[in-house]
């Protein structure tokens, strides 16, 4: 997968490169709004992640160039302004995401990788698997190790989300706003004793764990810690 | 007198519209009277004439030319010779001039009198010609003196009554309009050192209940609210500065452990993180706060199922509730809908459900009810919780306004605030009753109909 990177703030530029590198992306960085727009143009890519505030072009303005001339490019804005502009709204409509910054780097990587899969489409699958623990999500059953586990709607909803997303850490927002339709998260945590009476029901008698705690960000269902 | 004029320029523009404005009328209500006056005084002389010709005509029947003549000469003789004029014609000459000097043209025959008016000097006269007798012709004249001394009189006096008028109503008028305007001027030294600082100065109210006094209540009134704004957001200003000192001490403190220790830091890290997502979400929610106070969020208004919105959250706090070991009960209708942002009402109600888990203890419960009325929804969030007391309730939705049971707690003294701006951007409010010790009740009322 190539992604083009067009940021101008280096720190946050290297943070994400090196995030994408390491989950297999090849990356091209443009540190302006110029430069950003030639490589948009003149090579191919898979997606674009485009910081709106820009010296010499601002994000907005690559994008509409790139629609203008009809190439497919998925696109995450990333944006420093907290309220997003109907602008922004608009492209969201337009199949396209953004981000506010600052953001956690798992978010950005499952943003992408959700517009990946919608701009590929492929048939989502109708079963999910991590490691021993099988999903089925047209019967909505769980079991493990072939043992059936009984789950309430959103607690099947929140292992849905997780094995969406298996191997990489989702953030308590993300689970707000994917589970719940919560866009803030309130200040009693109450992702925490939801992950807690998954944590009973899929881990409690089984080996390995598969939901883990990573401080400070958010949770992850994996196999190996 | 000339700096005041300048200082005052409504008071002397008021003054001179006001002299302006009478002078203009007196003189258009004159004018009027003047020609009305004028053409009764002519109409009288013309009837005098008539009648005068057709007293001669007849008394030419009845005593003859030789009668005409005496009587016209008792008429011209003595003092009164210069007032009145008599000419006689037959067959194009003239047979009898008497008194005033008239026409000289030879009367054309006619059937009605004609009426001329000759300018004179020495005074202006108005002759008519009549039928004495077939054959003859009379032209008698009457001096217009006495007439036109009446009117210029009557003109005169006017003129001088208008000027005099003027002249004295001119600084009456100036002196009322200054004193019109006096609480304006106070008003505007008030506003003015005000301007300098001094935000507690009031404007002195008049007592009459005129529009000047309604202009300085409702100055004072936005005196009031502009201090009350002022000093909030001073308070609030500080408080914020000493809430973020917390985090950013911590955060601090972390980092400089984590360079310190060099060995296993992820805990450091990932505390650090967590502070900067608290920072965060203060300034965030600050912001949101401020936005709906100022009018400037833009609501997403659509047709929202209240008694779904509160099961889903009552749903959502249950573990967490569970977890320490407080009941969480919903009472909704099967529906309840109304026109609101659906993002927003999650967010006051689950600030609400936060903020009665937050001061429940064990073994409590919280009870989220929907009530309808017939213009309005009543969403009430009821704990058993500590209570807030009375001395604390009009103060619970400040901002970083936290309970003394609280403050060791990691709220942000927030959540009611935002709750409250949110309620009123949906033209609802937020009322809080509590007994200390017995438990609170918040009740959110919005309208059904915006």
């Amino acid at each position: 997968m190539r992604l083009l990177l067009v940021e101008d703030d280096r720190t946050i530029a290297a943070y994400v490169a090196k995030g994408f590198k390491e989950a297999g992306f090849a990356v091209v960085h443009a540190a302006d709004g110029p430069a950003g727009l030639e490589l948009a143009l003149g090579e191919s890519f898979d997606a674009a992640v485009i910081d709106i505030m820009l010296p010499g072009l601002d994000g907005l303005s690559i994008i509409d160039e790139v629609r203008r001339r009809h190439i497919r490019l998925p696109v995450i804005i990333l944006s420093a302004k907290r309220s997003v502009d109907d602008r922004v709204e608009g492209l969201k409509k337009g199949g396209d995401d953004y981000l506010t910054k600052p953001f956690a780097f798992s978010e950005l990587l499952a943003r992408v990788e959700a517009l990946l899969r919608r701009a590929s489409a492929q048939p989502e699958s109708t079963t999910l698997r991590v490691a021993d623990l099988d999903i089925d999500l047209l019967g909505r059953t769980v079991t493990r190790a072939g043992q059936r586990i009984d789950l309430q709607p959103r607690e099947f909803g929140l292992l849905e989300f997780l094995a969406r997303n298996a191997g990489r850490v989702v953030s308590r927002t993300m689970i707000m706003e994917h589970v719940w339709d919560y866009h803030f998260d309130p200040q009693t945590n109450v992702v925490e004793s939801r992950i807690c009476r998954l944590r009973d029901k899929i881990d409690k008698g089984f080996e390995p764990p598969l939901i883990h705690t990573v401080r400070g960000v958010g949770y992850v269902l994996k196999a190996h810690p | 007198m000339f700096s005041k004029l300048t200082r005052n320029p409504l008071a002397l523009r008021l003054t001179l519209w006001y002299a302006g404005i009478f002078a203009v009328s007196s003189v258009a209500a004159f004018g009027l009277l003047y020609g009305l006056i004028v053409s009764v005084v002519r109409e009288r002389a013309d009837d005098d004439l008539e009648e005068d010709v057709e007293e001669f005509a007849t008394f030419m029947r009845t005593e003859g030319l030789d009668g005409v003549r005496s009587e016209i000469e008792t008429e011209t003789s003595g003092s009164s010779s210069e007032d009145a004029g008599f000419q006689i014609w037959t067959k194009g000459a003239r047979i009898l001039t008497a008194g005033l000097i008239g026409p000289e043209a030879t009367p054309a025959p006619q059937d009605d009198p004609v009426l001329v008016t000759l300018p004179g000097p020495p005074h202006r006269s108005r002759w008519i010609e009549g039928t004495l007798a077939p054959d003859y012709a009379i032209r008698i004249g009457q001096s217009l003196e006495d007439d036109d001394a009446f009117v210029a009189n009557f003109r005169n006096g006017f003129l001088v009554t208008l000027g005099a008028v003027l002249l004295v109503g001119a600084p009456v008028g100036w002196f009322m309009a200054r004193r019109a305007l006096r609480p304006v001027e106070v008003l505007t030294r008030t506003a003015a050192g005000i301007s300098e600082g001094a935000l507690s100065q009031r404007v002195p109210v008049p007592s009459a209940t005129d529009e000047l006094g309604l202009l300085a209540r409702t100055f004072n009134t936005m005196l009031d609210r502009i201090e009350a704004l002022i000093t909030s957001m001073r308070e609030m200003t500080d408080n914020l500065a000493h809430d973020l000192r917390s985090p950013l001490a911590r955060i601090r403190a972390n980092s400089e452990m984590a360079l310190a220790n060099g060995e296993s830091q992820s805990d450091l890290i990932a505390s650090t993180i967590e502070e900067c997502d608290r920072l965060m979400d203060m300034i965030d929610t600050t912001l949101d706060i401020a936005e709906a106070e100022s009018g400037a969020a833009r609501l997403k208004l659509g047709e929202v199922n209240l008694s779904l919105l509160a099961l889903d959250a009552c749903d959502m706090f249950k573990p967490a509730a569970e977890d320490r070991h407080i009941q969480l009960t919903a009472n909704v209708p099967d529906r309840c809908v109304l026109q609101a942002d659906r993002h927003r009402l999650q967010r006051i109600l689950a600030n609400l459900i936060d903020n009665a888990i937050k001061y429940t203890p064990k073994d409590g419960s919280i009870d989220v009810r929907l009530r309808e009325e017939e213009s309005r929804i009543l969403l009430e969030i009821q704990d058993t919780g500590v209570g807030i007391p009375a001395t604390d309730l009009p103060r619970i939705f400040q901002r970083f306004y936290r309970g003394d049971q609280s403050r060791t707690g990691n709220g942000t003294g927030l959540g009611l605030s935002l709750a409250l701006a949110f309620a009123r951007a949906h033209g609802g409010d937020i009322i809080a009753q509590s007994t200390p010790g017995g438990g609170s009740t918040f009740t959110v009322m919005l309208p059904r109909a915006r």
